[in-house]
C-alpha cells in the first residue's frame, strides 16, 4: 500500500515522464473543489491501463504528465 | 471565498474541478476558456468516468481554431467548480488532441454564474457565485488583497 501524499508531490515526481498517474484522492479543499492528498495507484502510458487502475476507487484523479499540446479554441454555435 | 492560484507562466489558467457519475468521484483539471461558449469535457475523460458520449442523440456545432466541427452534448450527474455544485449539466464531448493537460474547458455556461477577478500578474482567480450577494463584500476584499 502506497504512502498518503500531497497530490502535487506525486506529479512533480512524474513530471514529463509521458505517463498517466493515477492516485485515489483522499482529500479536497472545499472551496476550490481541488484534490489535495492522495495515494498512488499507478504510472502507465496507457490510458486503458490507468483507467483500470481507476476503477478500484471511489475518488481518483487520472493525470497525463509530459509533453503538452497547445490549447484549444472552442466556440460552440448552438445553444444546449 | 474561493481564491484559486495559477502559473501564469504557462499562459493559460487550469482550475480544479469535481465530476461525480455512478458514485465515483474524479479530480480533473479544466482550462478557463473566456471564448467558449460552453463547457465541454474531453472525451477520453468522459470515457474514463463511465460517460457513453458515443451514444449521444445531441450535437453542437463547434469552432476550434482549424476546425468546424459537430460535436456530442452529454449530461453529467454532478458537477462541481468553485466550491459549488452543478447537477445534470449538459456539456460537450470535446476530441483533445493528446498531450492537452486539461480534462475540459469551462465556458460561458458555467463562468457567467460566478464574479471572477483575475490577476494575470500575481496569477490569482478569486470567484463568487453570482447569487450570495451578501458574499460581495467578501469578494471586494479578497480582490483587495489579490491586488
Amino acid at each position: 500500500m502506497q504512502q498518503v501524499e500531497r497530490i502535487d508531490d506525486i506529479l512533480k515526481r512524474y513530471e514529463g515522464q509521458n505517463v498517466y498517474v493515477v492516485i485515489e484522492v483522499l482529500s479536497v479543499d472545499k472551496r476550490i473543489s481541488k484534490p489535495l492528498t492522495g495515494r498512488l495507484l499507478g504510472v502507465t502510458p496507457d490510458r486503458e491501463e490507468a483507467r483500470r487502475l481507476a476503477r478500484q476507487v471511489q475518488f481518483v484523479m487520472i493525470r497525463w504528465v509530459g509533453e503538452e499540446s497547445e490549447v484549444i479554441i472552442v466556440h460552440a454555435n448552438n445553444s444546449l | 471565498m474561493p481564491t484559486i492560484p495559477f502559473d501564469p507562466r504557462r499562459r493559460l489558467i487550469q482550475v480544479p474541478v469535481i465530476v461525480t457519475v455512478n458514485g465515483q468521484r474524479q479530480g480533473l483539471t479544466f482550462i478557463l476558456d473566456t471564448g467558449a461558449a460552453q463547457s465541454g469535457l474531453s472525451q477520453s475523460v468522459l470515457t474514463d468516468i463511465g460517460i457513453n458520449w458515443q451514444s449521444a442523440d445531441r450535437f453542437a456545432r463547434v469552432s476550434t481554431a482549424s476546425d468546424n466541427i459537430s460535436v456530442p452534448i452529454v449530461t453529467i450527474p454532478s458537477l462541481e467548480v468553485f466550491g459549488i455544485t452543478f447537477t445534470n449539466l449538459s456539456v460537450l464531448a470535446l476530441p483533445f488532441p493528446i498531450g492537452v493537460t486539461a480534462d475540459g474547458v469551462l465556458g460561458f455556461d458555467l463562468l457567467s454564474r460566478f464574479w471572477l477577478f483575475i490577476n494575470y500578474r500575481r496569477g490569482l482567480l478569486v470567484a463568487e457565485p453570482m447569487n450570495r450577494f451578501f458574499h460581495r463584500f467578501a469578494l471586494v476584499w479578497q480582490i483587495f488583497r489579490a491586488w
